[in-house]
């Protein structure tokens, strides 16, 4: 009787078993689920010593689609800006320190070459290109900054600061701009 | 204001929380190393009182991926802390210049510049698509670029106008 007992446990153990292998972490039903001992309680090691990624590549698993099938929406659009936005101050800062350490005249000099060509919508594009991703940047910054602090981090939250931030972006550049 | 004060207050308290080792088995296993002593048997996890996965706490703590994971709190703090002295810095330079201010500025520009940077090499220069070498060679880039960005900031405001003094010039065209 015990003999039998033993038998059917450990072939229902087994069953279990070969159909959820143990790695690291056990799946939700186990052999404890149904009141028997599992004998992978003090597993300490991996089954296999393979990374999940040379496995998939070893069976050649396709990735599913991601960046060419999600819905484009208003927060993807404004996580991207502020990067782009960052990485254009990036430049900014970056052309200031290059232009100062290899350029032979200084500042002034060249302002006033630019003045000289006498163009003022060149002067706009650049007093916008400067003015716009400083206050687009400053204003979905401290978005952000909220929202490391907690606060605002719904669905309803997120649309509506985006909205507001957008609206504060442009106006403060305008507003820089015609300084 | 309250609400202010409260945002102050919060802002500090960010950190790894409990709430923040969901889903994440090396920060769990590790924040278990720091607290308890660890077993080396599999043991059930339960955050807010619902079973996530059972894990042998001890094993995963001493695989080499959870040896080299860093608690990166500290750093992260110190770059939100900069980017929030960033917001009344800059309009306060403008409104009360002097060479001290020039310098600060280019300090933090090249700092939050220099964090902000890194995480978008970090992040899309990844090992698995580029290969190691590659990867370390952008983090080492941004390093060179960060560095000598400062270095031609605090050149531009020892011998030339200087930062705020060249964007009030700009603006004057």
């Amino acid at each position: 009787m015990a003999l039998l007992r033993t038998i059917i446990k450990n072939s229902t153990q087994a069953k279990l078993l070969a159909a959820a292998p143990v790695k690291s972490w056990q799946p939700a039903v186990t052999a404890s689920t149904f009141g028997m001992k599992s004998i992978e309680a003090n597993r300490t090691k991996p089954l296999t010593n393979e990374n999940f990624e040379d496995k998939n590549k070893r069976l050649q698993r396709p990735i599913s689609p991601h960046l060419t099938v999600y819905k484009f929406q208003s927060n993807m659009a404004l996580s991207i800006t502020h990067r782009f936005t960052g990485l254009a101050q990036n430049g900014f800062i970056y052309g200031l320190a290059l232009g100062a350490m290899t350029l032979p005249a200084s500042f002034p000099y060249y302002l006033g070459l630019l003045e000289a060509a006498h163009i003022p919508l060149v002067v706009l594009a650049v007093k916008v290109l400067i003015a716009f991703p400083f206050s687009y940047h400053l204003v979905n910054g401290i978005r952000h900054l909220v929202w490391d602090t907690g606060y605002s981090l719904t669905i309803k939250g997120v649309e509506s600061t985006g909205y507001i931030v957008l609206a504060a972006a442009i106006a403060l550049a305008l507003y820089l701009t015609s300084l | 204001m309250a609400a202010m004060m409260s945002l102050c207050r919060n802002f500090g308290k960010v950190g790894l929380s409990n709430r923040m080792t969901i889903g994440n088995p090396c920060l769990a296993a590790l924040s278990n190393r720091n607290k308890t002593f660890l077993e080396n048997r599999i043991v059930p996890s339960s955050q807010n009182g619902v079973k996530k996965f059972t894990v042998n706490h001890k094993a995963l703590a001493e695989t080499s991926s959870c040896k080299s994971a860093d608690d990166h709190t500290r750093l992260w703090t110190i770059e939100r802390s900069l980017a929030l002295s960033l917001v009344p810095l800059v309009p306060s330079a403008f409104m009360f210049p002097s060479a001290a201010m020039d310098y600060l500025l280019a300090i933090s520009f090249t700092l939050h510049a220099h964090w902000g940077l890194e995480t978008i090499v970090v992040d899309y220069l990844r090992p698995k698509v580029v290969g190691p070498a590659l990867a370390k060679l952008g983090v080492a880039l941004v390093y060179g670029i960060s560095a000598f960005t400062l270095g031609g900031l605090f050149y531009f405001n020892y011998s030339d106008v200087g930062i705020v003094n060249a964007i009030k010039m700009l603006w004057k065209l």
